[in-house]
C-alpha cells in the first residue's frame, strides 16, 4: 500500500498563460488544489520532482503531505503532458482525508509469458492497463501485479480473479476481461483463476 | 486503402495544420508506438505501405492498431489544363497529423522487433517520426 511523501508547495498569485509560462521556466509546475468541499488553491510545485514522482507508474498513487504554501494531505488527481516532448505542464491535487473514501486510478501490470502464448501458438490480448478502484486513502494499491504465466490458449483474467485483500473494490464490472490469450479459430474463451 | 464509405462534400479546402496533437498524443491500446513530430499529410497508399511493413516484419504476430485515418480528400487538376474551370478531381485521401499524434500501436511482441518494424514502417511515412514504448513512456 502506499506511503505518504512531503513535498513543498508555494501559493501562486498570478493566472493565465503567461504567468504559467513563465513559472515552467522557473523549474516549476502550476498546480491547483480541490476538493473536501473547500475553496480551491492555485499552487506551484517544483517539476522535477513533480515529473520523478509521475514517471513511475508505482508512484502516482502515493498520499502527499504538502509544506509551505499549502496545509493538508493530497494525491495526484490528473496531470497535462506536451504531447511531443513528454513535459509536465499542469497537475491537479485533489484533498483527501483519512476517513473519507477515495476512487483511484490503479495500473494492472501484467507479468509473465503465457502458457498458451509459449506452447500452444496463442497471442497475448491485454484488454485493460488500469482501472478504478474504491477505497480509504491509505488503502490505494500502487499497482496491481498479475501473473499470466499459467494462462493457457482460450483463457483469460477477469477483474474479479484479482486479489484485493479486503481493502478496495473495483469500480468497474467484475466480469471484465483485464488480459487473455487469443487461441485458434474457434477456440472459445473461458475464465481462469490463476495467483494474482 | 483506407478511405471514407460515405462524404458530405467530395472536395474540401485544405484547411491548417498548426498546432500540437492534444488528442491521440500518449498509447492507449499496444505496448509500442510511433509519434509524429512535425505536421504533415500522410495519404493512404504511405498507411497502406506502412502498415504491410509491419505486419510482414512481425511475421503477423501481433496486434496493430492504426490510430490515423485519411478523411481528407485531395483534388488534382489534369496535366497541360489551363488555370480556371472549376476544382479538379478527387485524387487521393490524407490524414492531417500534428506533432505528436500516435501513428501505429503494435502489441504482442518484443521490444528489438517492434522496433525495427517501426523502423521499417518509418521509411514509408512522409513525417519523422519517434519511436514510443510504455516502458520508455515517461510521463504518458
Amino acid at each position: 500500500m502506499t506511503e505518504t511523501l512531503e513535498i513543498e508547495v508555494g501559493q501562486r498569485a498570478e493566472r493565465g498563460k503567461n504567468a504559467a509560462r513563465r513559472l515552467r521556466v522557473q523549474g516549476q509546475v502550476p498546480a491547483t488544489l480541490y476538493g473536501l468541499n473547500k475553496e480551491p488553491e492555485s499552487l506551484a510545485l517544483s517539476s522535477k520532482e513533480m515529473t520523478r514522482l509521475l514517471s513511475h507508474v508505482e508512484e502516482r498513487n502515493r498520499v502527499l503531505t504538502l509544506r509551505g504554501g499549502a496545509e493538508g494531505t493530497a494525491m495526484v488527481a490528473d496531470w497535462q503532458v506536451e504531447p511531443v516532448y513528454g513535459e509536465l505542464l499542469h497537475v491537479d491535487l485533489r484533498r483527501v482525508a483519512a476517513d473519507v473514501q477515495v476512487t483511484a486510478r490503479v495500473a494492472l501490470l501484467v507479468h509473465g509469458l503465457p502458457f498458451g502464448v509459449k506452447n500452444e501458438g496463442g497471442m497475448e490480448d491485454v484488454i485493460l492497463r488500469e482501472t478504478l478502484v474504491q477505497c480509504l486513502p491509505g488503502d490505494v494499491p500502487s499497482k496491481i501485479d498479475i501473473d499470466v504465466t499459467e494462462l493457457r490458449s482460450g483463457q483469460s483474467v477477469r477483474l474479479s480473479d484479482l486479489d484485493t485483500g479486503g481493502k478496495f473494490t473495483f469500480v468497474a464490472n467484475p466480469d471484465t476481461v483485464v488480459v487473455r490469450v487469443i487461441g485458434k479459430r474457434g477456440e472459445k474463451t473461458t475464465t481462469a483463476a490463476p495467483e494474482a | 486503402m483506407l478511405m471514407p464509405k460515405k462524404v458530405k462534400h467530395r472536395k474540401v479546402q485544405r484547411g491548417n495544420r498548426k498546432g500540437k496533437a492534444w488528442r491521440g498524443s500518449s498509447l492507449d491500446f499496444g505496448d509500442f508506438g510511433l509519434k509524429a513530430l512535425e505536421p504533415a499529410w500522410v495519404t493512404d497508399r504511405q498507411i497502406e505501405a506502412a502498415r504491410i511493413a509491419i505486419m510482414r516484419h512481425v511475421k503477423r504476430g501481433a496486434k496493430l492498431w492504426i490510430r490515423i485515418f485519411p478523411h481528407k480528400p485531395i483534388t488534382k487538376k489534369p496535366p497541360e489544363t489551363r488555370m480556371g474551370k472549376g476544382k479538379g478531381a478527387p485524387e487521393q485521401w490524407v490524414a492531417v497529423v500534428k506533432p505528436g499524434k500516435i501513428l501505429f500501436e503494435v502489441e504482442g511482441v518484443a521490444e528489438d522487433v517492434a522496433k525495427r518494424a517501426m523502423e521499417l514502417a518509418a521509411q514509408k511515412l512522409s513525417v519523422p517520426v519517434r519511436f514510443v514504448s510504455r516502458e520508455s513512456g515517461g510521463l504518458l
